[in-house]
């Protein structure tokens, strides 16, 4: 009797243990979602972003989430932000837990490895109804897509390529930026001889590789692509070696910062703020940050070096979409969220999102702008805006092309060549292991 | 009177605590195991490949590599570890003034957060710009101003000369208390005998010590598996994954690399290998024991 009163016991006791975890799960459903997004106050839409300091880094997404709280005053925007690596990562335990916030950011492949599986909202037809196709930049429309349906909105033209200190270029005697790998190498013996840093480049944060990404493209990467994917073409071929020998002599010629394997992007911004090395190898998001340096004025920007040693397009530039902003396909099951959603992404794309972003925060907008811009005032915007009007084609981000494997491993190759860690032939053969084991 | 001894009370008590095990430890090793047989990307469906990851890891040059460079670190660590920590532990038995603060001053580094100990050292170990090679170039030692971080060689000693530093303090503590638990007499017997002090020390304390050095092991062995930020934060892994330990290259293999099953098997080696670890160190130490008894 009294071991089956104890077994009773037992019994009960896991099965309210279980019944607990199962309430916990339950909780965690559409019950709990309600009760975050919908309160007396109105909607709260919850948005992760992919940079830790918001208010530094993207100063412009809070100025529009201010401005559209206060011409919305029921839906509130609750953003919170980490760094890029450790946000991808949190998406994707998010993912798995089904714990998604209502809008976030993700790289492009990641996206679309996420829309494949069912964790995006189709933005196809509301991109239509609430015109914000009609707003974008003609390049910018149809920014992710999956069997031709969207699935993300741009975050940032993604313009890359090496900025350049102008006073520590005459200092050494080079009177305009570098276009040929020859007047490349050239500026950067001239910039040694003159005892100043010629590059430098976070490559201990290996996703900081971008201005080299225009170089692969320069050396066949888009008209290889499909090769590349269904096994006909290996990344050890020839043209591939050219560009990977192009890290090793730039190596080899003291191109890179000393200390480029314990450089982070955010040292080597630092050390080109602070006039310690000629070129940096960034992007368009550091617009603002540079217009609020004292060296403003000073700072150009070109695209990277072209090849002769090359028979594909050299006078191209990513002038893309990057990363894009995603709906959870969670979110989106309620109507009323959905709609306050969008009518943020309306906002942020229309005409008082865009004079924000261009206007107050010196970024460049992903839509139409019709504005003005004081070159004077904003030096390094309006270098940019040079740039991406200039008659050189635009192309995309190999990055988006690839899984996020063998981005990856393409990234680790190159910073391996930069650090003397592989031959080029190592390098490609390293990236060509990965790509074989997903065909 | 209602003894709480029995066995009934005794499995009452332990059972909330077994539970929560169960659910946080054990059932998450298995769902690693499980995973370990797929292909598994973070997103989606999982496919079964059957060892495919467990034979992968043989043809790995980045798995090798980490494999390596944990061996080195375990091993540098093991050593500097035992000495240093016994040796400290020596020291903090001797009463003398302000033994409490040194005391405090040892295991100060063991509550410090490793990501902060990373930057700091990280600073400190800079090959251009660190403390150390500053110091050593100002000495004239230049030879001795190597690339502690960032290079290809010394990454991997580097992580284990922070380890050490880090956990002396812990290790030393549980010396000290193996020391404070020799009783008294005895060493008041071999004086009686003309003992001297290394005679007490290696008659006495160390062959009494065997149990809490096997502990030690046992811990550094564990501890080491385990090194994950100050490997992200002082070299990133890099350059190019060189300076991973299997720790921070299984956890780039499943969140940057998105290979999540093949990752969950770098996690189960790792497992598999520190439980060998630990496990034949006791043994052999005990079978030791037992022959000498």
């Amino acid at each position: 009797m009294k071991k089956r009163n104890w077994k009773k016991l037992v019994g009960t006791v896991c099965a309210a243990a279980m019944a607990a975890s199962m309430a916990g799960c339950g909780n965690s459903g559409s019950g709990t979602e309600q009760s975050e997004s919908k309160s007396d106050d109105g909607i709260t839409i919850t948005f992760a972003e992919h940079v830790a300091d918001i208010e530094t880094q993207e100063p412009h997404m809070m100025k529009i989430i201010d401005a559209f709280e206060k011409s919305h005053p029921g839906i509130k925007v609750d953003i919170s932000g980490k760094e890029v690596s450790e946000h991808n990562t949190q998406m994707t335990l998010l993912a798995g837990e089904d714990k998604l916030p209502d809008i976030f950011w993700l790289e492009q492949a990641p996206a679309k490895e996420f829309a494949q599986n069912g964790y995006l909202y189709d933005l196809t037809d509301v991109l239509k109804d609430y015109g914000i196709n009609d707003s974008l930049l003609p390049g910018l429309v149809n920014s992710c897509t999956v069997d031709g349906r969207d699935y993300g909105m741009p975050s940032e033209v993604m313009m890359v390529g090496f900025f350049y200190n102008k006073d520590l270029f005459a200092q050494a005697g080079i009177d305009k930026a570098p276009v040929t790998y020859e007047e490349f190498t050239d500026a950067v013996d001239k910039l040694n001889a003159a005892g100043i840093t010629p590059l430098t480049v976070g490559a201990k944060d290996n996703y900081s590789i971008w201005a080299f990404e225009t170089m692969l493209a320069r050396y066949g990467f888009f008209e290889k692509l499909d090769g590349l994917l269904d096994g006909s073409i290996s990344w050890n071929n020839e043209d591939f070696i050219h560009f990977f020998e192009k890290a090793e002599e730039m190596r080899e010629n003291d191109t890179f910062t000393k200390d480029i394997s314990n450089m982070g992007y955010f040292e080597a911004k630092e050390q080109f703020l602070g006039g310690n090395a000629a070129m940096f190898n960034s992007g368009a998001w550091d617009i603002g940050e540079f217009e609020s340096s004292d060296m403003a004025s000073k700072i150009g920007f070109f695209w990277g070096p072209t090849f002769s040693d090359s028979e594909y397009e050299q006078e191209i530039g990513i002038k893309a979409s990057g990363g894009v902003y995603v709906i959870s396909a969670k979110a989106a099951k309620d109507p009323e969220l959905l709609d306050a959603i969008m009518q943020f992404w309306q906002f942020y794309y229309g005409p008082e999102g865009t004079k924000i972003i261009a206007e107050d925060t010196s970024a460049l907008p992903c839509s139409t702008y019709d504005g003005s811009i004081d070159q004077k005032e904003h030096p390094v915007l309006g270098t940019m805006i040079e740039a991406l009007n200039d008659d050189w084609k635009a192309v995309t981000e190999p990055f988006n092309s690839l899984s996020s494997t063998v981005a990856y491993g393409f990234f680790d190759a190159t910073f391996g060549v930069m650090n003397g860690v592989y031959t080029p032939e190592e390098a490609a053969d390293y990236v060509e292991g990965l790509q074989s084991a997903e065909r | 009177m209602h003894w709480l001894s029995t066995r009934r009370a005794k499995t009452v008590m332990v059972l909330p605590t077994l539970i929560i095990y169960a659910v946080f430890i054990i059932v998450p090793v298995f769902v690693a195991i499980y995973y370990s047989f797929t292909d598994y990307s973070g997103l989606g469906k999982a496919e079964f490949v059957g060892i495919q990851n467990y034979t992968r890891m043989f043809h790995d040059a980045l798995f090798l590599i980490a494999f390596r460079n944990t061996v080195v670190v375990l091993i540098c660590s093991a050593v500097f570890l035992l000495a240093g920590s016994f040796l400290m532990a020596l020291l903090m038995n001797v009463s003398f003034r302000g033994n409490a603060f040194f005391k405090m001053v040892v295991f100060a580094p063991y509550v410090i957060a490793p990501i902060i100990i990373g930057i700091i050292w990280g600073y400190i170990l800079n090959p251009n710009y660190g403390l150390v090679n500053s110091v050593l170039r100002s000495l004239g030692l230049d030879v001795l101003a190597i690339e502690w971080i960032g290079g290809t060689k010394w990454s991997p000693l580097a992580l284990a000369i922070v380890f050490t530093w880090q956990v002396l303090g812990f290790h030393a503590t549980i010396f000290l208390s193996g020391i404070k638990a020799i009783p008294g007499d005895i060493y008041e017997a071999c004086s009686i005998d003309g003992a001297n002090a290394f005679q007490r020390l290696f008659y006495v304390t160390i062959p009494m010590l065997k149990e809490t050095f096997i502990i030690n092991i046992v811990l550094i062995v564990t501890g080491v598996f385990k090194i994950y930020e100050l490997v992200y934060q002082m070299t990133g892994g890099g350059p190019a994954h060189q300076s991973e330990l299997l720790t921070s290259y299984m956890y780039f293999t499943v969140f940057s690399s998105r290979r999540y099953g093949y990752g969950m098997a770098i996690a189960v080696a790792i497992l598999v290998l520190s439980i060998i670890g630990s496990f034949s160190y006791i043994k052999i130490t005990t079978r030791k024991q037992r022959s000498e008894a």
